[in-house]
């Protein structure tokens, strides 16, 4: 049974290795041994700078790297809430401009990449649909024109660490509270719609709506990834 | 805690969740303001987040994954957008004006048009609206004079758009609705404003082109707080692509804007218009 857990802010703390010395070694090796270290803590924050990191601080390369790790992602997105193509590429030009705006106040301590990327494309979606006076039709997109399934393109979400945790939450979540997650955010009925499917009351739903994204949440904070040198994956 | 912040914070996370899954209805979105400004506290973003996410792990669940191909096109001028960007958080750029919208002033050079960023559909989503607005402003239109400059090419206003709606919290975007007959139901677009900073932005797609020695566009902002004439907007010309994204530096301040609308005047544009309303945009 899930609780309704207290507001606050989600936090995760990023610790960074310290380089030590055995007992035992003399002055000089341990000098050695901390600038080392340094240089490697060193190239191993350069090199995992994230993408966005790299465009906040004026690196062109990462702006195309960006568009192929998170492109077809907001495209997805998109088309999942605008049928029309011409629509799709007008959101998700305001999406990306709005991301590399952005780029400078994305910190890696709050939220993964993904995490920071699809909540832009999402509030900018809905805010694009609010604004035409309409709510997204996400369900029969399967049978539409789009490319055939490319395994190489769900690679780019395989390997974030923050969207498995999700996705095992909603795995174990109970099957009414996935349910109304799933008519929500997935197929994008309102929660009125939702009442009437299910024939349940308005208040039920939105409460299971509540509960389900509070439990997501908390899971979110407990079960921060960490890698083996203590550091949070970039 | 005290009840009463308890009360505060439980309706506060159900506007956060209604939010999230973008079932926030109008008429609570004051009562949200109030709330969020009496809580600074509590992660404006979470939810959304949390949503975001979850809706990335179903699409991942159901389909495997994000299975549409942005399209070539897109890419490329995304990546051509996303250079001009991350070459400026680089260092200062030269110096450039901003591209805005002429004053009406009879000596004023003509601004060359605006290249275009933007595809947009050639139809209208936006119903037609009612002409109580047009009809306001069907009386005399006094010009207030707006000095500002005239220039610079449309992909840094699409930039500074889309900037001004990230981090203005009381941005406001009032869709064009084009009239039913005259030549400009085709129009779309919108016009965003921000009070407290006194800026705004104006979109347009599927605009006549005119012929800036014949005829200029010249936008009107109606705003009853001032008084009961419009304030000018300037002047602008839109090119071959019908497509424009504009600067509005308002000279006055401009409290709270009813109402955007567009004439077609003398080169220059006139102190006082006969109209007729192209196309209004009414909040």
């Amino acid at each position: 049974m899930m609780t309704v857990a207290p507001t606050g802010l989600l936090t995760r703390s990023r610790p960074i290795g310290r380089p030590g010395g055995a007992s035992g070694d003399t002055a000089s090796e341990n000098v050695t041994r901390i600038v080392r270290g340094a240089v490697n803590a060193t190239t191993r924050l350069t090199t995992a700078q994230s993408i966005l990191e790299r465009v906040a601080a004026g690196d062109t390369a990462a702006v195309s790297e960006c568009l192929d790790r998170y492109g077809d992602l907001v495209w997805s997105l998109a088309r999942r809430y605008l049928r029309n193509a011409a629509d799709a590429e007008d959101a998700v030009q305001d999406i990306f401009i709005d991301i590399w705006g952005s780029s400078a106040r994305y910190d890696r301590n709050i939220a993964s990449e993904v995490a920071f990327i699809s909540t832009i494309a999402r509030r900018r979606l809905i805010d694009k649909i609010r604004s035409a006076g309409r709510r997204p039709l996400m369900d029969s997109l399967d049978d539409d024109e789009g490319a055939p399934i490319d395994p190489g393109v769900a690679a780019t979400v395989e390997d974030d660490t923050e969207v498995s945790i999700v996705e095992r939450v909603l795995a174990k979540m109970d099957p009414e509270h996935q349910k109304v997650l799933s008519m929500s955010l997935y197929e994008g009925y309102s929660h009125s719609e939702i009442a009437g499917l299910l024939s349940l009351p308005l208040g039920t739903v939105k409460t299971r709506v509540r509960r389900g994204l509070i439990h997501i949440r908390e899971q979110l904070k407990i079960t921060a990834p960490t890698d083996s040198t203590g550091e949070l994956p970039g | 805690m005290n009840a009463s912040n308890a009360r505060d914070l439980d309706r506060l996370s159900e506007l956060l969740a209604d939010e999230a899954t973008a079932d926030l209805e109008a008429g609570n979105s004051a009562e949200f303001r109030q709330l969020l400004d009496r809580h600074p506290g509590v992660g404006r973003n979470e939810l959304m987040e949390v949503a975001a996410l979850a809706q990335v792990a179903f699409l991942r669940q159901r389909r495997g994954g994000p299975v549409d191909r942005m399209p070539p096109g897109l890419r490329e001028r995304l990546a051509s957008q996303g250079e001009v960007v991350a070459s400026r958080h680089r260092g200062p750029s030269p110096a450039r004006g901003p591209a805005t919208m002429s004053a009406p002033v009879a000596a004023r050079k003509t601004p060359a048009p605006a290249p275009v960023t933007r595809r947009s559909p050639a139809r209208s989503p936006f119903g037609v609206l009612g002409w109580a607005v047009a009809a306001a402003l069907a009386i005399a239109l006094v010009l207030v004079r707006n000095e500002a400059p005239v220039t610079a090419p449309a992909l840094d206003a699409t930039l500074a758009r889309a900037q001004l709606i990230t981090e203005a919290p009381d941005v406001i975007t009032v869709p064009w609705a084009p009239p039913s007959a005259g030549g400009y139901e085709r129009v779309t677009g919108d016009v965003v404003w921000s009070a407290s900073r006194q800026r705004g932005y104006l979109r347009l797609a599927n605009m006549p082109v005119n012929d800036p020695a014949r005829t200029q566009y010249q936008l009107w902002i109606v705003d009853p707080s001032r008084d009961t004439h419009p304030v000018d907007g300037g002047v602008f010309n839109v090119g071959a692509t019908g497509e424009v994204v504009i600067p509005i530096q308002a000279k006055l301040l401009i409290r709270s804007p009813a109402a955007f609308a567009i004439t077609a005047e003398q080169p220059g544009g006139v102190v006082v218009s006969a109209g007729p309303l192209l196309v209004v945009a009414a909040t």
